[in-house]
C-alpha cells in the first residue's frame, strides 16, 4: 500500500513536470519506490519488531497485525480514505491470436509485469541462495543465537531482510497501481492474506511453492468466481487450502522437518 | 605466557537465577585449558557468557588486553572467539559447504595477524619467546587476495583435519550424523582462523574412536597453528592429561585449579570425576 | 529481584557528543525520509483533484523530522546522563508548542514550523513533557546501575507485572462488586452501561481465546468466528424458530461447539503457521459466508428485531405489560433513589 501510494505520488509528481513518457515514469516510480517504502520496514523492525525478537510468537505475529492496522490508518490519515485513480500509462498489446471474433491480445502492461516480476525474483532468489548476505539471513532463520555465534551481526542482517521483503512488497504496490489504476489505504490486507494462504498452501519457506500456491489459489478464486459467485470466492480458496492442509499437513511442496536432535 | 582471556568476577544470571556466582578463569596464549564439573555446574554458561549471551551480569571480561564485557555476541566472535556451542546447532537445512562458509563470517579480511588493538597492545606488546610466536599462533597469514581466497584456504584446511566432510559438502546439515556434525561444528568454528577456540562437550555422544580422532585434532591443532582451547568435557581423563591447565566448576564456582596432571592426581577431582572410569584406570584408558 | 543485578559498573562507553547528534540527525534524516512522499505530498481526490492533483506539506514533514531529531536528541543525552539539559529543553517545547496551539492555533507562522492539524501537535507536546519527567526522575533519583537496556526494561516489566498480581487479588472482588453497583450509581447512563456490558463481552472472549491459546498452545487466529456463531445462532433461532433466550443459550453454545469439532479435526494434525493459517481462513469463510447469505442472515445489515431475554415470561423491561408484571416488579426489585435511574435505559 506504501509502496503503491509512492509510486502514485511520483506520477502525478512527474505528471506536473510534464513528464509522461511511460518507460521513463516507471523506472522513477520503481526507483522512487524502491528507495522510500524499504525505510518503512527498517523503522518498523527498528521499532516494533527487535524489542520482541526472544518475545514468543503470537507477540510477534499481534505486533504484526497492529503494525498493519496502525499503517493504514496512518495512510488513511495523511492521504485520505477515497480511492485514488491514476490514469492508465501503459496502453495497446500485441495481438497474438485471430480466429474470427476471438481474438487474443496479449497487453504491453501484462508482458512489463511479467518481465518485472520475473527479473525481481531470479535477483531475490540468487541473493538468498548464493550471497552472504542470503546465507546469513538463512542462518538467522536456522538458528538466531548460532548466527551471533559465528559473527552474523543479526541486528543488521534482519534489518536487511526487512528492507528486502519492503522493497519487493513496494514493487507488487506499484505493478498492482499500473495495472489497476487505483489505489486507497486498503489494498494491503486482502494481499497480505492471499499472500500469506498461497505461501502455506506451497509450504512455507519453499520459493516454488509459494509460485505454485498463488498460481493455484488466483486459479481457484477467478474459475469459482466466473462459474459459482463471486462473494464465495474467497471460502472457496480457503476450502482448498484446508483440503490440501488436511492430506499434506506442510503444505504442496512444503517438507516436513527433517531435523536431527 | 601472555594472557590471551581472563574473567573476573564474572555473575550471570538467567532471568532471576543466577547460573555463575563470580568466576575467575584465564587462557594464555597457545594454551589448553579444560573445564569440568558435574551436569548442571554453569560450564556451558561460562563458555556463553564468554561470547556476550547471556551477558555478564557482573565482573569482567578481557580478550587480548580489551575489554568484552559489554560487547554483542558478534563483535566478540569477530575478535578472534569461535565457539562450537553445546548441542553443536548446525544450521540444519544449510550444506555442509554452506555451514563452513557462515563459520567464515567473522574471518577477519586480509591476514589475520594478532590484531593492532591500541588497547591490546599493552598486553601483546611483550612479546614472549616460549609460546609459539604469535603470528603462528594466530593462524596462517592470510593469502593475500583477501576474503574469497582466504576462505578457500580455510575449506582446504576444514577437509584436511576432517576428510569426511569433503565427501558430504553437498549434503544439508540436518541430516548428518552426530558425529558428522560434531566435525563440522569444530570444522566451523575453526573456519574464522580463531585465536581462541571454546568447546563444548565435542565429544557427546560420540563413538569412542571419533572421541579419539577428535582429541587428536584438537592436540594437533593446538601444537601445529597455537590456537588457545577452552575445552569443556565430560571425559575428564582424557580432557585433563590433553590441557595444560584445567579448572573444576561446581554450582557455578571455580572450585579447583591447576595443571592437567596435577588436577589428574588430586583425589578429590578422582573421586567426584574420574570414578566412573574407575575400571579404566589409566592405562585402560589408554588403549580405549 | 527481577535479573537486573547492581553492577559496579554504570554507563557503557561514554557516548561523544559528536556522536549524539548524529544519531539525532539520522533518526531526523529518517523521518524526513519517512515523511516526506506521504505526508509531503498528498494525491487529491474528488472536486480538489480536478484543480490540482497535489497538495504540497512538506513543512509538515519538515516539522515531523525535526520533532523526530530534537526527541531523539534528548533520548540519547539522557542516556548519557545528561539530564539537566534535557529537563530544560523537554519542559520548554512541551509548554511552548502546548500554549501555541491552544492561543494562536492558526498563527500562519505556527503553521509553518508546527504541524497543521491538532493532534500529532499535542503528540509533539507530551512526548517532550514525558522527556522532561524521565530527566527530572533521573536528577532526582541516583542513575540506575544498569546491566543493559533491555535487562532493566525487563525488570521494571517484572516489578511491575508482580505489583499487578498482587493487587489482582484484593481488586478483584472489588471490581467486582463495583460492576455489580454501576448500575445504581447517578452517573450511569446508557451509553457505560454498554461499554461495560461491550468490556464483560471481551473478558469472556479473552477466557476462551486463553483456553485455545494459552492452555492448548494452539494459535487460533479465527476465534472469534465462534463468537459470530453464537451470536447468529441465539439471533436466527429467535427469530425464526421462536426459541427462549434461556434455550437458545445452550444451542447457541452448542452450536459453536459442534463448529470448533468441525473446524478442530481437520486442523489438529497441523502446527505453527500452518493451524494459524488455517484458523484465519476459517474465521474469514465465516465472516464472508454471514456477509453474504442475504437471505438467512440479513448480510452486512444484520439480523433485526431479535426478541430480548425474558425470565419465565418476565420480560425485563422497565414498564411491565398490560395487566402484567416485568421481571422487576414481580420480583420487587426497587432502587434506592427517588428517581428510577433505569428510565435512563428505556
Ligand atoms: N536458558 C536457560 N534458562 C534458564 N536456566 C538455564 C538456562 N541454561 C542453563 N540454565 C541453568 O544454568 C545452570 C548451568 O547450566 P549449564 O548448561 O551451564 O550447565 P553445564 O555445566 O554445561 O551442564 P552439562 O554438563 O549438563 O552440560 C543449570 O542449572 C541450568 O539449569
Ligand atoms: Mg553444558
Amino acid at each position: 500500500m506504501i509502496g503503491a501510494f509512492i509510486s502514485i505520488i511520483t506520477f502525478l509528481l512527474l505528471g506536473l513536470f510534464g513528464i509522461t513518457w511511460a518507460p521513463f515514469a516507471i523506472l522513477v516510480a520503481l526507483l522512487a519506490t524502491m528507495a522510500l517504502t524499504p525505510l518503512y520496514g527498517w523503522a518498523l523492525e527498528r521499532l516494533a519488531y527487535r524489542p520482541l525478537r526472544h518475545s514468543p510468537r503470537l507477540a510477534a505475529l499481534i505486533t504484526a497485525i497492529g503494525m498493519s492496522i496502525f499503517l493504514q490508518n496512518y495512510v488513511q490519515l495523511v492521504q485520505g480514505a477515497r480511492i485514488k485513480p491514476l490514469q492508465s500509462l501503459v496502453t495497446g498489446g500485441i495481438e497474438i491470436m485471430q480466429r474470427g471474433d476471438f481474438v487474443v491480445t496479449l497487453g504491453y502492461m501484462q508482458i512489463l509485469i511479467v518481465v518485472l516480476t520475473v527479473v525481481l525474483m531470479a535477483a531475490f532468489t540468487l541473493l538468498i541462495q548464493r550471497t552472504a548476505l542470503g546465507r546469513a539471513q538463512r542462518a538467522c532463520e536456522q538458528d538466531l543465537k548460532m548466527a551471533a555465534l559465528v559473527g552474523v551481526d543479526v541486528d543488521r542482517t534482519i534489518a536487511a531482510t526487512f528492507v528486502m521483503g519492503a522493497a519487493l512488497a513496494s514493487v507488487a504496490g506499484l505493478i498492482f497501481l499500473l495495472y489497476y489504476g487505483v489505489v486507497d489505504f486498503f489494498i494491503g490486507f486482502n494481499a497480505g492474506i492471499k499472500a500469506f494462504t498461497a505461501a502455506v498452501l506451497g509450504g512455507i519457506g519453499s520459493l516454488p511453492g509459494a509460485m505454485l500456491g498463488g498460481l493455484l489459489i488466483g486459479l481457484i478464486e477467478a474459475f469459482w468466481s466466473a462459474y459459482f459467485s463471486v462473494e464465495y470466492k474467497d471460502v472457496a480458496a480457503f476450502t482448498v487450502l484446508v483440503m490440501v492442509l488436511i492430506f499434506r499437513p506442510t503444505g504442496l511442496l512444503g517438507k516436513p522437518d527433517i531435523e536431527k536432535v | 605466557m601472555t594472557t590471551l582471556l581472563s574473567l573476573s568476577g564474572v555473575r550471570t544470571s538467567y532471568g532471576n537465577i543466577e547460573a555463575l556466582h563470580g568466576v575467575d578463569l584465564e587462557v594464555r596464549e597457545g594454551e589448553i585449558v579444560t573445564l569440568i564439573g558435574a551436569n548442571g555446574a554453569g560450564k556451558s554458561t561460562l563458555l556463553m557468557t564468554v561470547c556476550g549471551n547471556p551477558p555478564v551480569a557482573h565482573g569482567q571480561i578481557l580478550f587480548a588486553g580489551r575489554d568484552i564485557t559489554r560487547m554483542p555476541t558478534h563483535a566478540i566472535v569477530r575478535l578472534g572467539i569461535s565457539q562450537a556451542p553445546e548441542g553443536r546447532r548446525i544450521f540444519p537445512r544449510m550444506t555442509v559447504m554452506e555451514n563452513l562458509l557462515m563459520g567464515a563470517v567473522a574471518a577477519p579480511p586480509g591476514a589475520k595477524a594478532p590484531k593492532p588493538n591500541d588497547s591490546a597492545a599493552s598486553c601483546e606488546g611483550t612479546p614472549s619467546g616460549v609460546t609459539p610466536a604469535p603470528g603462528l599462533s594466530s593462524g596462517r597469514p592470510a593469502p593475500p587476495a583477501g576474503n574469497g581466497d582466504g576462505a578457500a584456504a580455510d575449506l582446504e584446511r576444514a577437509f584436511r583435519l576432517f576428510p569426511l566432510l569433503e565427501e558430504r559438502r553437498e549434503q544439508s546439515g540436518g541430516t548428518l550424523s552426530g558425529g558428522e556434525q560434531q566435525m563440522l561444528a569444530i570444522a566451523r568454528a575453526l573456519m574464522s582462523r580463531p585465536r581462541l577456540l571454546l568447546l563444548d562437550e565435542p565429544s557427546l555422544g560420540l563413538a569412542p574412536l571419533l572421541v579419539r580422532q577428535i582429541f587428536d585434532a584438537i592436540a594437533r591443532l593446538n601444537r601445529d597453528e597455537g590456537t588457545a582451547i577452552l575445552l569443556v568435557e565430560q571425559h575428564a581423563h582424557q580432557a585433563l592429561r590433553l590441557a595444560h591447565r584445567g579448572y573444576v566448576m561446581a554450582n557455578g564456582r571455580i572450585v579447583l585449579s591447576g595443571g592437567g596432571s596435577e588436577l589428574l592426581a588430586n583425589p578429590e577431582v578422582r573421586a567426584a570425576y574420574l570414578e566412573g572410569g574407575v575400571g579404566v584406570r589409566p592405562a585402560g584408558e589408554g588403549a580405549s | 529481584m527481577a535479573g537486573a543485578r547492581g553492577g559496579s559498573r554504570n554507563d557503557p562507553a561514554p557516548d561523544g557528543t559528536g556522536a549524539l547528534f548524529r544519531e539525532a540527525g539520522l533518526a531526523g534524516l529518517l523521518v524526513f525520509g519517512l515523511a516526506a512522499a506521504l505526508v509531503g505530498v498528498r494525491v487529491q481526490d474528488g472536486a480538489a483533484s480536478a484543480i490540482a492533483p497535489l497538495a504540497f506539506r512538506f513543512d509538515d514533514a519538515f516539522t515531523a523530522a525535526a520533532a523526530a531529531a530534537l526527541g531523539r536528541l534528548g533520548v540519547a543525552l539522557l542516556r548519557a546522563g545528561l539530564a539537566a539539559p534535557v529537563l530544560a529543553g523537554g519542559t520548554a517545547v512541551a509548554f511552548a508548542v502546548a500554549l501555541a496551539q491552544v492561543f494562536f492555533p492558526a498563527h500562519p507562522l505556527l503553521l509553518a514550523l508546527l504541524f497543521d492539524t491538532a493532534m500529532p501537535n499535542w503528540l509533539v507536546a507530551l512526548f517532550a513533557g514525558f522527556l522532561a519527567l524521565a530527566a527530572g526522575w533521573r536528577l532526582r533519583h541516583a542513575p540506575l546501575a544498569i546491566v543493559s537496556e533491555t535487562a532493566a526494561r525487563e525488570a521494571a516489566m517484572d516489578r511491575i507485572g508482580a505489583e499487578v498480581q498482587r493487587w489482582a487479588r484484593y481488586a478483584g472482588p472489588l471490581i467486582f462488586l463495583l460492576a455489580l453497583a454501576l448500575p445504581l450509581m447517578p452517573f450511569a447512563d446508557r451509553r457505560l452501561v454498554d461499554v461495560a456490558i461491550l468490556v464483560v463481552t471481551y473478558i469472556m472472549l479473552g477466557w476462551g481465546l486463553n483456553v485455545v491459546v494459552g492452555l492448548a498452545g494452539l494459535l487460533d487466529l479465527g476465534y472469534v468466528a465462534f463468537y459470530a456463531i453464537g451470536a447468529y445462532a441465539y439471533a436466527l433461532l429467535a427469530k425464526y424458530v421462536g426459541l427462549s433466550f434461556w434455550l437458545c443459550l445452550p444451542f447457541a453454545g452448542i452450536m459453536a461447539a459442534f463448529a470448533g469439532l468441525l473446524l478442530g479435526f481437520p486442523v489438529l494434525r497441523l502446527r505453527g503457521d500452518y493451524l494459524a493459517i488455517v484458523t484465519l481462513g476459517f474465521g474469514e469463510m465465516i465472516r464472508i459466508i454471514l456477509l453474504n447469505w442475504y437471505q438467512f442472515t440479513g448480510g452486512p445489515n444484520g439480523v433485526s428485531g431479535v426478541p430480548r431475554p425474558s425470565f419465565f415470561g418476565l420480560p425485563f423491561t422497565e414498564s411491565p405489560p398490560e395487566g402484567g408484571h416485568s421481571f422487576h416488579t414481580f420480583v420487587g426489585l426497587f432502587w434506592p433513589l427517588s428517581i428510577s435511574p433505569t428510565a435512563k435505559f428505556s
